[in-house]
């Protein structure tokens, strides 16, 4: 059925590509998000992933291998998203809950920690690369297969676990720079 | 199959999951079918198929496929032509490891759109040595670009050595600024005759030359302590530094010593400075032709002090892929004929203070006492200013409630209290802002460290100041990047040279930062702390502190924004 939609897609179907955007387009967005950590970012990427894949659904070859060559088609986006971000405006900062008046102590200490916390994580991962960024994601968060992850990357599957402990330690070296 | 990888890590994982979390933004997913209606599809170009795993084919089929191909590629030149209408593009074929562009085709790439800036180009051509027909504030001008169809300058931060003769002809290294201009990053040393490029294994000019490589660019991160900020330097004189890692170009793929295990040729080169120009991160080695310097540093462990050098490599820029607007008329090459100049354009007019703010002496509230007496002395001086006061504030000022910043609110609870006084002990703290009609706008409560009323960088950077919209005052040193928007033709309308920071960041000494790109693309060194850019700094600042960086002061923030310079109160 899935690989029946996909086909239709590539031969132009508009109406199973439609299918096919509705049932990714959350999963593209959080990937993106979790990667990009901005919102409007995010957004961006995921519609420049569904029209690249539209724009270039020839070269797809393998239908089962649809959604490794999707994510690679965002990785690509969220890398492209990056560098347009580079140009335009600074670091996201993450607003938890702002507040305009003094909440009890315990409550604003509990605050302060969770937000520095989440700061010092967001501003770690903003120093990992974008693969660094994607394999953490791929395999932390949506648990996809190692195959999968490295099509997505783009590079040998034997490669996919030291990439994952040198992304890992690129983070613990981000956050021990992050918490001096 | 996901066995061999390591066990999904919990807190990684929560973390993430909070990154990603949050509704769907409304009506994307309609957005992204609607984007889809007006996608451009792209020819059917099934050597770009999309495969992980190669594909192995007998090589006799391959070799029948290829003849095929060749064959009606050749009768595709042979009966089209005279049928086709569009201008295709194309890269030039062997550039640029083989061979640099040549004139006709960089003329052609300068007429056609666009190229991003600081783009990579290598070209044969001759230059004429000319400085006075290129107006740019940034760079002095080396000359124009024979053979262009229109005025090509050359810009250089060294240019003496090019303007000894009337004309020098070679293959040289440019960065594209814009249309009509590009900045020299050396002359190219050919590795032969009949190939521009060098390997890694190839023995390299030194004594100074430039000239191209063709590899990878890697780097393995190192245990080694970082003592200065990470500075891309000038884009036509990239600085080296890439702490804290080791650059390196090869001749292979060799990703890391953990994937590839064993001795791989490799030179260790200094390329901290383009990687932040080319935006070219630290994950993956980078396959191209990188323009690379014989340079002389420092020796590793010497003294700061010690005049004694050693050899380095320095790579200045990777060389991008360029396609070839196909000509529709033979390029020609012309005599360069100079334009008039076309002017700098200045700020229209004066650009005007913004108010500074006013702390009481030892940087520390007004009281209520000196808030009256510096009304009750010359209210026209704390018009439209920002005033730090103790609460409450006394009666006698009608309180508006009105908010500081379209994007802020002031909460009703502040403005009771600071306008009855009810409710606010001594020792809540406010920042006020005084109408030229007299009326007295709460901005709101601040926020104050454990002790004092400032604070200090390192808390700031620490604390979750950066994440909430309160209001706080910061001691620091401001140091931005001022738009370099003039330097490059097209003028916009809105161009005001320097009047616009391109970023800006607090320090807690006065270093001055030059990275290009920072610090929109991560990492963010330590102990800086970045601020929005909704505030440009000639905003607070006026004019004539626009080229001074680095300026010390006490700021009003709010959030990552800075509101105010705050000054001393001025006795009355």
């Amino acid at each position: 059925m899935e690989r029946a939609l996909v086909e239709r897609a590539r031969s132009g179907d508009r109406d199973a590509f439609d299918a096919l955007i509705r049932s990714r387009v959350d999963a593209v967005y959080r990937t993106s998000l979790a990667i990009l950590g901005d919102s409007a970012d995010a957004a961006d990427a995921t519609q420049e992933t569904f029209v690249s894949a539209w724009s270039h659904r020839d070269a797809l070859r393998d239908p089962d291998l649809f959604d490794a060559w999707l994510g690679r088609i965002n990785l690509n986006a969220c890398r492209a998203q990056l560098r347009r971000r580079g140009r335009a405006q600074i670091r996201e900062i993450r607003l938890l809950d702002p507040l305009d008046v003094r909440e009890p102590a315990s409550s604003e200490q509990a605050l302060d920690d969770r937000t520095a916390d989440a700061d010092a994580f967001d501003r770690a991962f903003a120093r990992l690369s974008v693969d660094d960024r994607a394999v953490l994601v791929l395999h932390h968060l949506r648990e996809r297969p190692v195959a999968e992850i490295a099509a997505t990357l783009g590079a040998p599957e034997g490669t996919i676990k030291s990439r994952l402990h040198r992304a890992r330690a690129a983070l613990e070296s981000a956050l021990a720079k992050e918490s001096r | 199959m996901n066995g061999q990888l390591p066990p999904i890590d919990r807190d990684l994982r929560a973390h993430l999951a909070r990154r990603s979390a949050g509704r769907l933004p409304e009506g994307l997913a309609s957005q992204v079918l609607q984007a889809v209606d007006h996608a451009p599809v792209a020819p059917r170009r099934s050597w770009l198929a999309f495969s992980p795993r190669p594909t192995a084919a007998p090589r006799t089929l391959l070799a029948g496929g290829s003849l095929a191909a060749v064959l009606l590629l050749v009768a595709a030149f042979v009966v089209v032509p005279r049928f086709q209408v569009t201008p295709a593009a194309s890269g030039p074929a062997g550039y640029p490891a083989d061979r640099a562009l040549t004139t006709a085709e960089l003329a052609s790439v300068m007429a056609g759109p666009a190229l991003p800036a600081n783009t990579a180009l290598v070209a044969s051509v001759t230059i004429d040595a000319k400085t006075d027909v290129c107006p740019m504030n940034r760079y002095p001008t080396i000359g124009v670009v024979e053979g262009m169809g229109s005025q090509v300058c050359v810009m250089g931060s060294q240019v003496s050595a090019y303007l000894t003769t009337a004309s020098v002809t070679g293959t040289f290294a440019f960065r594209y600024f814009g249309p009509g201009y590009l900045g020299l990053l050396g002359e190219i040393t050919p590795a032969s005759p009949s190939k521009v490029a060098f390997k890694v294994a190839d023995d390299w000019p030194v004594a100074g030359k430039t000239f191209l490589v063709d590899g990878w660019l890697g780097a393995d991160e190192t245990v080694v302590p970082c003592a200065s900020l990470q500075t891309s330097g000038d884009v036509l004189s990239p600085d080296g530094n890439d702490c804290p890692y080791d650059n390196w170009l090869s001749d292979e793929q060799t990703a890391s010593p953990a994937d590839f295990p064993g001795p791989q040729p490799k030179r260790l080169v200094e390329a901290g400075g383009m990687r932040q120009i080319d935006l070219i991160d630290h994950g993956a080695p980078a396959n191209g032709v990188y323009v690379v310097r014989s340079v002389t540093g420092p020796c590793p462990g010497a003294p700061p002090e010690s005049s004694i050098g050693c050899p380095a490599w320095r790579v200045l820029a990777k060389v991008a892929d360029i396609s070839l607007p196909r000509a529709t008329a033979p390029a020609t090459a012309t005599p360069t004929t100079a334009p008039p100049a076309s002017p700098v354009v200045e700020p229209s007019g004066p650009l005007a203070w913004a108010p500074a703010g006013l702390l009481g002496s030892g940087n520390r509230p007004l009281t209520q006492a000196e808030f009256a007496t510096l009304w009750a002395a010359d209210p026209a001086h704390l018009a439209g200013r920002i005033a730090i006061v103790k609460g409450p504030v006394p009666a006698g000022f009608e309180c508006s409630g009105a908010a500081a910043t379209d994007a802020q609110t002031t909460s009703p609870a502040c403005v009771a209290n600071i306008v009855d006084g009810q409710g606010a002990p001594d020792g809540y703290y406010w920042a006020v802002r005084v109408g030229a009609d007299g009326m007295l706008s709460v901005v709101g409560q601040l926020d104050v460290p454990p002790s004092g009323y400032v604070f200090p960088l390192s808390q700031a950077v620490a604390a979750s100041h950066s994440s909430g919209n309160r209001l706080w005052i910061i001691d620091a040193w401001l140091d931005w990047e001022p738009s370099f928007a003039c330097d490059t033709p097209p003028y916009l309308p809105d161009t005001l040279c320097g009047a616009r920071a391109v970023w800006s960041v607090l320090t807690s000494e006065p270093v001055v930062l030059q990275p290009m790109g920072y610090p929109f693309m991560a990492p963010l060194p330590s102990g800086i702390f970045a601020l929005d850019l909704g505030l440009g700094a000639y905003q607070i600042f006026g004019s004539q502190d626009l080229n001074a960086r680095t300026i010390h002061g006490i700021h009003l923030m709010y959030g990552t924004t800075i509101l105010a310079r705050l000054e001393p109160m001025a006795s009355p």
